[in-house]
């Protein structure tokens, strides 16, 4: 890496493509409400770009020992805000997600999926006993999962919940789990899951309903996969061209220019374009992952895994949902879909992740 | 990945491995998801390009029902009749889309107007968005088009719920209208779910409680054929109607109070004293909300807003008048509090009232004679005040007008109330760049000047008075239900400010009120009733200096030159139940214009007590 107006070296490579996937990102934003031109999404994400670009300079520059010794503290302090905002929203009735401070409203479910990668990989650095693990050696950080999962999916955000396990599965399997615990997991999860689908709420059962059925309710969101398959289906190999999707300007999808932004840019980009991005975002992860021969660290193998195959699971998932593949839970597309939060955790990660190749010293 | 270092691979045995195998998951899940898209936008293109091309599958909007606004028995005021609605889906009309509108236009003998403008111009931003040509068809247009209905391709007809106002003129202004949503109220965001077109409140009640009122609207989706026929319902959503309001506001009341007004401009408020609930609230010239419900036309709107009469001018909150001899309440108040005044130590009053020589006269030439506070409430006495206002000054004046809950808004849950104005020599300073001159508290002392208040104060100052000094906000929503019976607001009246007024001072005006009605020798005779002792004051408010027509008689004087009547009350003086204050724009004096139509909105209300065994300290919505 050369250095370049005298700044350390940067990681031009992670830059540039993350910057090209955030800028289709605001174009597609764009295109999507080009009938709400009153919202100006497109512009205030543009906005949160910058925001999003000053972040990941500040994950890229911070010592990777503060990093390590701090992460304990901003898991503690995201747990707070989950657990207050699950409280005043059972309180006030409403649903709890954002927090408002001045004109900005942050979304602090999207800080907390880093927070949990960097507090795991701590937790499991600090560890002393060799792995494989058993039941007792994964306890203490599957507690850690679960107290960000219960006030999320108090929240109730269902997806964002499930995430977080799901978050947790590359690092465990990472550090090494025995054969048999994994089965004990699968086991039980099998067993609890009728248990919570009965205590969800009821639209997030039909969610569930819907996906196992689709003709069951063709308006609700079994009808917003249908009216996003035609609209990626119809974009064909090279897409209608920008602005013009028909389906995009029916405002048939709803949110789509947050959870279902990928519906726009396969009508309007077909599948050229769907190649392009997701091909983007592959390349990405890879050459996220691959920074991982520069940590000396467990706790840098860790957060580099973590980090990268948490933005790959939730790339994949989120268009899942969109195609129909997944029922559909509620998580944007890292990089396109429109949200501030989002966009800066993301980047945020991207510099923390590019920061182990920065300086091979021991941390 | 393969130079990871010693140390690590120590630490992590087999993770190269696992690396290994995370990579390939990964490259496995983006794979497996191209090979969808694949077999969505390649294998199945023509499918689904047929599906959007034809556009075959429609959302057909269902407008909820705006929440019913009620008065506090149950009286509908706002409710929606259903009214048929021809609009045009641009993307199935006929190629030339302006002809097809002038053909419609003819065959229903309406003209298409500025429909044609916005029609090209809308079905260029959004093609597959319905857009609404012609409103409110009577039963003839409908038959005529449904017999011609299939050389229109793309139109739709269907009943949408416009609102109604069963009353028409009576309490426009607390209700308010609706109008179509302004690209402003689009962008500010407090519209959540709203669409170009949409109906919002505009004013009044509607304006202030139009999240609740508006309801959620829902769709259904329907599979067209290639003219725009439906062929096929594929599923509902079905609309969530608004919730509805109930107000404090008594609709007999409110209609009496007009009637007494009739075609006087001027307001009058009408308020329970125990919960601040607005009873009656009335401006007048007014206007008919009906008209709104349907989009106005430019023109139309352009009259309303030149009228010079100000229709939409809610007088009651917005109107700014001297108060005159009313606000001697207050001169006494604030002369009592400062301890200027004994009020039993007599003040002689001839006439007129030198002070840095000019003379300030009383509006009773021959003067007053002895005046003690009572007598100098009770006949109105200038000269009285003046002197009290002079030895309080107008720092103690100021302060006890505003610990009244003068100078300020009432927080009545109206738009665009205003604050009315108590002068201090820093206002002065800071708006004229001039000192205050001791002459201006004298006419500040009497209510005139630059002393401005609101109908909506006058009548909360008099109910203040009867709680022996006690502020509460005045409010017009009571409750709100949604459409399955959840209670989503209700008000709690018990919120309240003390004004710090001594109770030996409430024993010195309130008697002197209930002498300006009921003493042989008060100047409110015309609001006395029989049995149901009044406390009240007049008040005539000077428009202009009246030099040219001293000693005319107020009929020989134009009109918009003419004085502001004033009279403001509350009773039953013992227990008091309600507060009312009438100002009556160029009505003269307040004893002849002002005090008659208090008489008998307080008159009816007795009546409407007596028989129906109305409690006025009973919240509404429980009916009577």
């Amino acid at each position: 890496m050369k250095r370049f107006f005298g700044l350390p070296d940067v990681d031009w490579v992670m830059l540039a493509s993350a910057l090209i996937l955030s800028f289709i990102g605001i174009m597609i934003i764009r295109s999507a409400t080009v009938n709400n031109p009153s919202e100006g999404y497109y512009l205030k994400q543009a906005y949160w770009l910058a925001v999003a670009v000053a972040a990941y300079f500040v994950g890229y520059f911070i010592d990777r020992r503060h990093l390590r010794r701090s992460a304990y503290l901003l898991y503690g302090a995201v747990f707070a805000v989950l657990t207050t905002l699950a409280v005043v929203g059972k309180i006030s009735g409403g649903v709890q997600r954002w927090i408002h401070i001045g004109g900005l409203t942050i979304q602090p479910s999207e800080i907390a999926k880093l927070a949990l990668v960097l507090a795991l990989a701590r937790y499991f650095h600090k560890q002393k006993q060799s792995p494989p693990y058993g039941l007792d050696g994964i306890a203490v950080p599957m507690a850690m999962v679960a107290a960000y999962v219960i006030p999320v999916a108090l929240q109730p955000d269902l997806g964002t919940a499930i995430f977080f396990i799901l978050l947790a599965i590359p690092i465990f399997l990472m550090v090494g789990i025995k054969r048999w615990t994994i089965l004990f997991m699968t086991g039980s999860a099998a067993l609890v899951a009728p248990f919570l689908f009965f205590t969800m709420k009821g639209y997030q059962q039909e969610r569930i309903l819907n996906f196992l059925n689709p003709e069951r309710d063709p308006l609700g969101s079994g009808y917003h996969i249908v009216q996003s398959k035609i609209a990626i289906g119809s974009g064909g190999f090279f897409g209608k061209g920008y602005l013009q999707g028909t389906q995009s300007q029916l405002r048939f999808i709803p949110e789509q220019h947050t959870d279902f932004i990928v519906s726009v840019l396969g009508e309007e980009f077909g599948f050229v374009g769907i190649v392009l991005v997701l091909g983007l975002m592959l390349f990405l992860t890879l050459w996220m992952l691959s920074h991982v021969e520069a940590t000396r660290t467990r706790f840098g193998v860790l957060t580099v895994v973590g980090i990268s195959c948490g933005l790959a699971m939730q790339e994949v998932i989120n268009i899942a949902m969109a195609i129909g593949i997944l029922p559909v839970v509620g998580l944007p597309l890292p990089f396109l879909s429109y949200g501030g939060s989002s966009l800066v955790s993301v980047w945020l990660g991207l510099g923390i992740v590019a920061g182990f190749r920065r300086r091979k010293t021991w941390p | 990945m393969s130079s990871i270092s010693k140390s690590v691979r120590e630490q992590l045995p087999l993770m190269e491995k696992k690396l290994a195998v995370t990579v390939g998951l990964v490259v496995l899940g983006f794979l497996f998801l191209l090979g969808d898209f694949w077999r969505l936008q390649v294998l199945l293109y023509g499918k689904y390009l047929n599906l959007s091309d034809n556009n075959r599958i429609r959302l057909v909007e269902m407008l909820a029902t705006r929440g019913i606004i009620r008065d506090r028995n149950g009286t509908i005021l706002a409710d929606s009749t259903p009214n048929y609605q021809l609009s045009v889906m641009p993307v199935d009309m006929n190629p030339d889309r302006k002809a097809e509108i002038i053909k419609l236009g003819s065959l229903l003998g309406r003209d298409p107007g500025d429909v044609l403008d916005r029609l090209l111009t809308e079905a260029r931003r959004a093609p597959y968005r319905a857009i609404i040509i012609f409103e409110n068809l009577d039963y003839r247009e409908v038959a005529l088009f449904e017999t011609r209905r299939d050389s229109f391709p793309g139109t739709i007809l269907k009943p949408v719920p416009r609102r109604f106002y069963p009353y028409g003129s009576t309490a426009s202004h607390l209700l308010g209208y609706i109008g179509e949503i302004s690209s402003a109220q689009l962008a500010s965001g407090k519209y959540q779910g709203a669409r170009r077109e949409d109906m919002v409140g505009k004013f009044g009640l509607e304006k202030v409680y139009d999240r609740y009122l508006r309801g959620r609207d829902g769709g259904r989706q329907v599979e067209v054929d290639a003219r725009g026929r439906e062929i096929n319902v594929l599923g509902i959503t079905a609309p969530v109607p608004g919730a509805d309001l109930t107000t404090t506001i008594d609709i007999r009341l409110q209609k009496e109070l007009e009637d007494a007004i009739g075609d006087n401009h001027g307001a009058g408020v009408l308020l329970n004293i125990r919960t601040g609930e607005v009873l009656a609230m009335v401006s007048r010239p007014g206007f008919d909300p009906n008209e709104f419900s349907l989009r106005l036309t430019r023109q139309r709107w352009e009259e309303i807003l030149k009228d010079p009469n100000h229709p939409l001018q809610t007088r009651a909150i917005r109107g700014v008048y001297p108060p005159g001899s009313t606000f001697k309440v207050v001169t006494a108040v604030a002369a009592l509090m400062t301890g200027t005044l004994d009020p039993d130590k007599d003040v002689t009053c001839k006439g007129g009232f030198y002070y840095g020589g000019r003379l300030y006269h009383d509006w009773k030439r021959g003067g007053h004679g002895n005046v003690n506070l009572y007598k100098g409430i009770v006949e109105s006495c200038d000269v009285y005040f003046y002197q009290a206002g002079e030895k309080t000054g107008i720092e103690g004046l100021s302060k006890w007008a505003f610990a009244l809950g003068l100078g300020r808004k009432t927080g009545i849950d109206l738009p665009g109330e205003s604050a009315g104005l108590i002068p201090t020599p820093q206002w002065k300073r800071s708006v004229h760049d001039v000192p205050w001159f001791p002459g201006e508290t004298l006419s500040a002392s009497i209510g005139q000047g630059y002393v401005l208040v609101t109908p909506i104060q006058m009548a909360n100052l008099f109910a203040t008075i009867a709680r022996r000094g006690i502020i509460k906000a005045p409010y017009l929503a009571e409750v709100i239900v949604s459409a399955d019976g959840e209670e989503l607001y209700r008000k709690d009246p018990s919120a309240s400010l003390n004004s710090k007024v001594s109770p030996d001072v409430w024993d010195r005006i309130i008697p002197a009120l209930v002498g300006a009605v009921n003493d042989p020798k008060g100047t409110a005779h015309a609001a006395r009733i029989p049995g149901f002792t009044v406390a009240g004051k007049t008040g005539t408010a000077q428009v202009v200096r009246l030099k040219d027509w001293e000693g005319k008689k107020p009929e020989e004087i134009p009109l918009e030159l003419r004085d502001h009547g004033w009279f403001a009350a509350f009773a039953p003086a013992e227990d008091p139940e309600v507060a009312v204050a009438v100002v009556v724009e160029h009505g003269g004096h307040g004893s002849s214009s002002a005090a008659p139509i208090v008489g008998r909105i307080l008159r009816k209300y007795r009546e409407i007590m007596v028989k129906s065994g109305y409690d006025a300290a009973k919240p509404p919505g429980e009916g009577t």
